[in-house]
């Protein structure tokens, strides 16, 4: 013999073109057109397409063109491999007329086990027990019983006409069987027409168990122990193993002599496998394979010996002992355990249907004991439809059946296949299974185990990650411009002296507050002789610079170290304010995971949070439970202080929060905004006893420390001399004082409060600080150089900590407010640093550039409500206000009369019911009514009309939408924003942990030759570099190629910027009549015509739409439609080409 | 009252240089005007529409008396007009709810991007302008219809439509106006010199909409319309975009 043509695919082709090669045999592949990219095909020495036309699978059944291709080519043998043409006795026959050695059995021996009946006739001749069953159809109910009588029950009745499971029942005792029978039949009648019914004993719980057997052609047949083959779904071989653990050795004799005992009978040749079915009492013949089968390579893995090869050689005439030189039957010995897999494409959470598509990434696993036979598998294949899904089998080989398992599982864990969904989670399943480990598996385990069907879905956070950064590399992130260079991404904290942990010598508010609970931390504060400080780098400062978009991972490399560094601070605000809503909308992050983060790392430091009193975090009224609720969750996350404000100083709404506050044991802190000018003579409404008075009632509220709030930077420093004197004069708390430096005085303000006695001050580190944020942290702290108020810092630390911020700041340019200088005009306009560049921005887009103009009419509005605080939500009401009377044309003269027909912005009118609460001084009530039209106003707190949210109600409403129960967190971030967290939820269960990311290629992405360093855990690093972005394919997509830790691998990502489907086409030529345009930008709705067509002239041919206008466009002469540029629902720029005409000659 | 082709045409003058048509029942005034010549101003009423349709071939609800329908014909349209189409047929929705607010005094009406005629977030009036194309040769047909006192509703459009009031109006009067106003808007309407009143009419203003284009959606508030009749969303903080299609398929209110 010197070639083989082996008539197959996949892996048993490469299996058996390896042991040809092994003996120095030619090879000849077959494949089918669809299978032109075999690897099979590659592998062998020559290769050839059969069935050409026909479809794939009938292409492999093609005789005559493979013993066509043999001839052609000179082969000597084919392997048929098994399924196709492996038991195929006109095949084999073909093979034997035209002189090619068909590597198998004989045309005989095919022929007997081929049919079912004749092969349990013959197991029978010789001395196997087969099924007893009775071969006719059965006459009448006494024939059943005796026959269960004869054989034992359980017994099975099958309808004739039934089968694939259908039409049988299993009947245990006489008693069953009395109605089964009457019953067995009626249904046989209903369902299949015919009442014909057959007898056959019931095994339960069988095992499924093999001989594998090797005979050569001079008589001698052996057998190579056993198979073991009861893990099958749905009669399907899933996992198969040697041996087997339920038999013990006699056992184990007595099957295997048998198998060879019906094989000698039959002087049967080649390999073969005898399959039985084992009960605890007997075993039962079920059919011979008269061919090499899948599971052949766990019986190699054990006894040594190479059957693919045996088959070979025995086809040339090889003696079993002489030639191949194996054992004595006796003599042959098993060793360890094998395992076998077969990994497929089958989507296990599909019901096992297989998955097609491109294999993105492909890891195989190796190692000691580790045997892997396979297909067409590697990166970039594709896997089709056509033929079976598997991918590769993995087998592994042990000393022990316990090892043999481990190490499956470690080989099955250690795959990494991307791009195809397989079948790996549900085989691990099954592996991890008790019952399977035992051995104990039957053939109904799978079936009968729903368990084996849950799945622990582990986010590949690899994958998500990649999709992600492929995502905001081709389509960008929504609201940030693209750079095509960016800012330097590794920003690192510089070395510190840093007081080391455990030897802490200071004792701070925290640690007091921990020991001894809020009455003796307040008590600790106000003893202090030096100012306090609290750092609001994490949280206001951002929020005021750059839109809160500061992420997590910019903020973790300074707590870790924040408490040794700066132990004297008196708070860090870390929380509330915008951070909530803008860490779910914007940054894809969990802000509880924050907190907790945060907390983690910062033992020893207060941490602040912001808390509107009626709305916690959110935007609307919440009713109390809801606030409750957040409150202690927040504090037990981790929240020390909070600092608790109402827009409109109204302490109605502040009431509830101070109270779950002190209820929680951490710090309620009862602010007040500060708004007009406590200095000027002209100020009527908020003056000194204004403040006065309203810290009474906060300190009648509870508040154990005195919060000032001056949100726009109006409080002078003479101000904040008076105000924070008279309240500490007063009041025997605390006093915290919070200021924006927009107007330029914020220094000034702090250094005055501090001569009156102020306790804290909110300042930033100086890179985060100034404009709109608060004032920075080393300015004050030089400004009181010679004071004895001083603060304590070490402002070494101060200035590394600084430059860290420094080189963070950059990366968020995207977000900046465009404000650079102070705004003293505010001092007038009284507008928040944080309303200044929104409100411009939105008056730019509705034509009023003039912003001095909205200033002015900022002023003159808050008149108009009747001077209120402003801050969000209230600022918001007189800036829409602004905008809606410039836009209309209204003064303060002419908006009682000429308001009356207009319908006002939506805040507007809910500010006027009242949903805001209840501003000092009440209602202007003319603008009100005019503003209302007969729509009724609340005058109690919004919060108390609200009915108590149901907790459990939304937990469960939630845990339906995210199908999995949902922690104490989620459930109060979905009842704050249902929608917002939900959207949060599918984006991070897309993307998973993007918060590892660093921020350059969170909001930017990647360019091509960049390479990052993802620090996924503690020495965990994975290195992404980006080597090149493809065009767009025809699918919309491009591709982009990374270097994952160094391994190349293909993303397609679909480009979205060019999502409106605006399809590259000509624009028409004016001139020719004959070309039809798009009359203006809009979308092709309808086209009525077919190109080819003959039209007459007004003959309707394309319908358009654009802005409510329908465009039908007629032919303006008779013709014929040569080509159709366009296509329906395609989005079209005026003058493109839609349709070419041809005129009739 | 019912439509009277002689009063209409009287009221109407020599405010409008079309014949008037009236007819008891028609599949849609639409397709008669279509079928008609082109060529010449016309406006086409019936009292009720057996297949009145709106945008995309919608139903239009057309029962007999209780409603105003009607289409207009605007031939000899010049094509290099065809790009300002979005600003005629938003206009078409100020002119109309100005008209009919001088006949149910105390009503506001407003308007839902493109030119919905709402009164208190149910659409009351539905304008389409169909242009046909032959070459050069374009003409408009304005398609309006009115629920002025209708009351029952089909089920699956009761909670989206409603009628204005039960003031009874001379309808031939209304339609002369409306006829006249339409003529006129066709003159002057590239001036856009009813762009504020009709940001002032719209009921959309600062909500949140989500706006569904060809293959997506967009979620912003709404800021107002440009000289282009464009929406203005805000899609996130500092992000203002302009549309010039896409239907608003969500409100919150």
């Amino acid at each position: 013999m010197k070639k083989v043509l082996i008539a197959n695919r996949g892996e048993i082709a490469i299996r058996i073109i390896r042991a040809c090669h092994e003996l120095g045999l030619q090879t000849v592949a077959v494949y089918a057109k669809e299978d032109e990219y075999g690897v099979h095909r590659f592998r062998a020495d020559e290769a050839y397409q059969i069935g050409a036309g026909k479809k794939p699978i009938d292409a492999y059944l093609d005789m005559d063109d493979i013993i066509r291709v043999a001839k052609q080519t000179g082969a000597d043998a084919i392997h048929p491999g098994y399924g196709f043409l492996a038991e195929n006795e006109e095949f084999a026959e073909k093979c034997a007329q035209n002189g090619i050695t068909f590597i198998g059995p004989t045309v005989e021996q095919l022929k007997i086990f081929g049919d079912k009946i004749t092969a349990k006739e013959v197991a029978e001749k010789n001395g196997l027990h087969t099924i007893p069953g009775i071969n006719e159809p059965v006459k009448s109910m006494q024939e059943m019983q005796d026959f269960a009588h004869q054989h034992g029950y359980p017994i099975m009745i099958k309808a004739a006409m039934g089968g694939g499971g259908r039409g049988m029942r299993i009947v245990k005792d006489d008693e069953e069987l009395k109605t089964a029978y009457d019953r067995a039949r009626s249904e046989a009648k209903a369902s299949f027409g015919d009442d014909e019914l057959y007898v056959e004993k019931y095994l339960e719980n069988p095992k499924h168990i093999e001989v594998q057997i090797l005979a050569d052609e001079h008589g001698h047949v052996m057998h190579l122990f056993e198979r073991d083959c009861s893990v099958q779904r749905r009669n399907q071989k899933v996992i198969e193993f040697a041996p087997s653990l339920a038999l013990d050795d006699q056992r184990r004799k007595e099957i295997c002599d048998a198998a060879v005992r019906l094989m000698k009978g039959v002087h049967y040749q080649n390999a073969g496998t005898v399959e039985f079915l084992v009960t605890k009492d007997n075993f039962y013949f079920i059919e011979v394979n008269p061919r090499i089968q899948v599971e052949h390579t766990v019986t190699e893995l054990i006894t040594g010996v190479d059957i693919v090869r045996s088959q070979i050689r025995i086809a040339a005439g090889a003696d079993l002992h002489k030639d191949l030189h194996l054992p004595a039957q006796d003599e042959l010995t098993m060793n360890g355990y094998a395992i076998q897999c077969r990994v497929t494409t089958e989507d296990p959470e599909n019901n096992f249907m297989p998955d097609t598509g491109k294999i993105l990434t492909y890891r195989s696993p190796g190692g000691n004991g580790v045997r892997l036979d396979g297909g067409n598998t590697y990166a970039g294949a594709v896997v089709t439809p056509y033929f079976d899904s598997l991918l590769v089998k993995a087998c592994v080989h042990a000393r022990t059946f316990h090892n043999t398992v481990e190490k499956m599982i470690r080989v099955l864990n250690e795959f990494q296949i991307r791009g195809v969904k397989t079948n790996i989670p549900f085989m691990l399943n099954v592996l991890k299974n008790p019952t399977f480990q035992k051995g104990e598996a039957h053939t109904t385990f799978i079936d009968q185990t729903p368990s084996l069907f849950k799945f622990d879905h582990q986010a590949d956070t690899q994958q998500q990650l990649l999709n992600y950064v492929g995502d905001v590399t081709v389509n960008g992130f929504n609201g940030v411009k693209r750079r095509d260079q960016v800012n330097q991404a590794d920003v690192k904290l510089a070395p510190m002296q840093l007081t080391t942990d455990g030897l802490l010598p200071i004792v701070n508010a925290k640690d007091v507050l921990d020991r001894e609970g809020t009455a003796a931390a307040m008590d600790w504060v106000k003893k202090q002789k030096l100012v306090l400080l609290t750092d609001t780098s994490m949280r206001d400062a951002h929020q005021s610079l750059f839109a809160t978009r500061m992420r997590t991972h910019d903020m973790l490399p300074v707590a870790d170290i924040y408490d040794r560094a700066l132990p004297n601070v008196f708070s860090a605000e870390v929380w509330g304010g915008a951070t909530f809503d803008v860490a779910y909308r914007f940054l894809g992050e969990d802000p509880w995971e924050r907190l907790k983060a945060l907390r983690k790392r910062m033992p020893h430091t207060l941490l602040q949070m912001l808390l509107r009193g009626s709305n916690a975090v959110g935007y609307k009224n919440y009713p109390d439970n809801v606030l409750k609720k957040f409150i202690d969750r927040s504090a037990t996350d981790g929240v020390d202080v909070f600092r608790i404000f109402d827009s409109l100083n109204w302490v109605e709404q502040m009431q509830k929060s101070i109270e779950y506050v002190r209820d929680t044991g951490k710090i309620a802190e009862g602010t007040m905004c500060y708004t007009g000018d406590l200095l000027s003579p002209h100020e009527t409404k908020y003056t000194l006893d204004y403040y006065k008075q309203l810290a009474g009632q906060l300190a009648d509220a509870g508040a154990q420390i005195l919060g000032i709030k001056d949100m726009a930077g109006l409080l002078k420093p003479e101000a904040a001399y008076e105000l924070v004197g008279e309240l500490k004069a007063k009041y025997d708390l605390p006093v915290h004082l919070h200021t924006h430096d927009t107007t330029g005085n914020g220094v000034a303000t702090y250094d005055q409060a501090t001569r009156a006695g102020v306790d804290v001050v909110d300042v930033a580190m100086s890179a985060l600080s100034s404009t709109t944020s608060q004032p920075s942290m080393s300015s004050f702290y030089y400004s009181l150089e010679g004071n004895d108020r001083q603060p304590e810092l070490n402002i070494d630390n101060v200035e590394k900590i600084n430059q860290y911020w420094a080189g963070i700041r950059p990366l968020y340019d995207d977000f900046a407010n465009g404000i650079d200088a102070p705004l003293p005009d505010l001092y007038q306009t009284e507008m928040p640093g944080g309303q200044y560049s929104n409100l411009q921005q939105q008056a730019k887009s509705l034509g009023i550039d003039d912003f001095e103009q909205v200033k002015a009419m900022y002023r003159v509005v808050n008149q108009l409500l009747g001077d209120i605080v402003k801050v969000t939500p209230s600022s918001k009401v007189v800036g829409d206000l602004a905008i809606f009377m410039i836009q209309n044309n209204l003064t303060a003269d002419n908006i009682l009369e000429r308001g009356k027909t207009l319908d006002f912005p939506e805040s507007v009118v809910n500010f006027f019911a009242g949903d805001l609460g209840q501003p000092y001084g009440g209602f202007p009530k003319q603008l009100q009514e005019v503003v209302l039209k007969g729509q009724k106003a609340i005058t109690v707190r919004p919060g108390s009309l609200a009915a108590p949210v149901d907790f459990v109600k939304e937990t469960d409403k939630l845990e339906q939408a995210i199908g999995r129960q949902p922690s104490e967190e989620e459930v109060i971030s979905y009842v704050l924003y249902p929608e917002v967290y939900l959207d949060y939820y599918k984006r991070h269960q897309q993307y998973g942990r993007i918060g590892v990311l660093d921020t350059n290629t969170f909001y930017q992405g990647m360019r091509p030759g960049e390479t990052v360093h993802v620090h996924l855990a503690p020495g965990k690093t994975e290195i992404l570099r980006l080597d090149s972005i493809s065009d767009v394919d025809v699918d919309g997509n491009r591709h982009l190629f990374f270097a994952v830790d160094g391994e190349q691998v293909e993303l397609p990502v679909e480009d979205q910027t060019h999502a409106d489907v605006k399809v590259k086409v000509p624009k028409a030529d004016p001139s020719d009549p004959g070309q039809i345009g798009m009359p203006l930008n809009g979308t092709v709705v309808e086209i009525l015509v077919k190109e080819g067509e003959h039209v007459k002239k007004g003959d309707a041919l394309i319908v358009t739409e654009a802005m409510k206008m329908e465009t039908t466009i007629k032919a303006s002469f008779d013709g014929t439609v040569e080509k159709i540029y366009a296509s329906e629902g395609a989005v079209m720029d005026s003058q493109d080409l839609l349709i070419q005409l041809k005129a009739d000659e | 009252m019912k439509l009277d082709q002689g009063q209409i045409a009287q009221y109407l003058g020599d405010h409008f240089p079309g014949k008037v048509l009236v007819a008891q029942s028609v599949p849609s005034t639409q397709q008669w005007a279509k079928q008609s010549d082109d060529s010449v101003p016309a406006a086409f009423l019936a009292e009720q529409q057996t297949a009145g349709y709106g945008k995309r071939a919608r139903k239009f609800f057309s029962p007999e008396y209780t409603g105003l329908y009607l289409s207009i014909s605007l031939p000899n349209i010049p094509v290099a007009e065809m790009p300002k189409a979005g600003l005629f047929t938003t206009g078409l929705a100020n002119t109309i709810a100005n008209v009919l607010e001088n006949y149910y005094p105390g009503k506001h009406l407003g308007v839902k991007w493109v030119n919905d005629v709402y009164l208190s977030h149910k659409k009351v009036c539905g304008i389409l302008v169909e242009a046909q194309m032959t070459g050069t040769k374009l003409s408009w047909i304005v398609g309006i219809g009115i629920n002025l006192s209708t009351v029952d509703f089909p089920d699956e459009i009761a909670n989206q439509v409603a009628s204005i009031g039960h003031t009874p109006i001379d309808r031939n009067c209304l339609a002369a106006d409306i006829i006249q106003n339409v003529w006129r808007l066709k003159q002057d309407y590239q001036s856009g010199k009813f762009i504020d009143e009709y940001k002032q009419r719209l009921i959309i203003r600062d909500h949140e909409v989500t706006l569904q284009l060809a293959d997506r959606a967009v979620t912003g508030q709404v800021r107002g319309i440009d000289e282009q009749g464009r929406l203005v969303l805000e899609t996130t903080d500092h992000y203002y975009q302009a549309f010039s299609d896409g239907e608003v398929i969500k409100v919150q209110y």
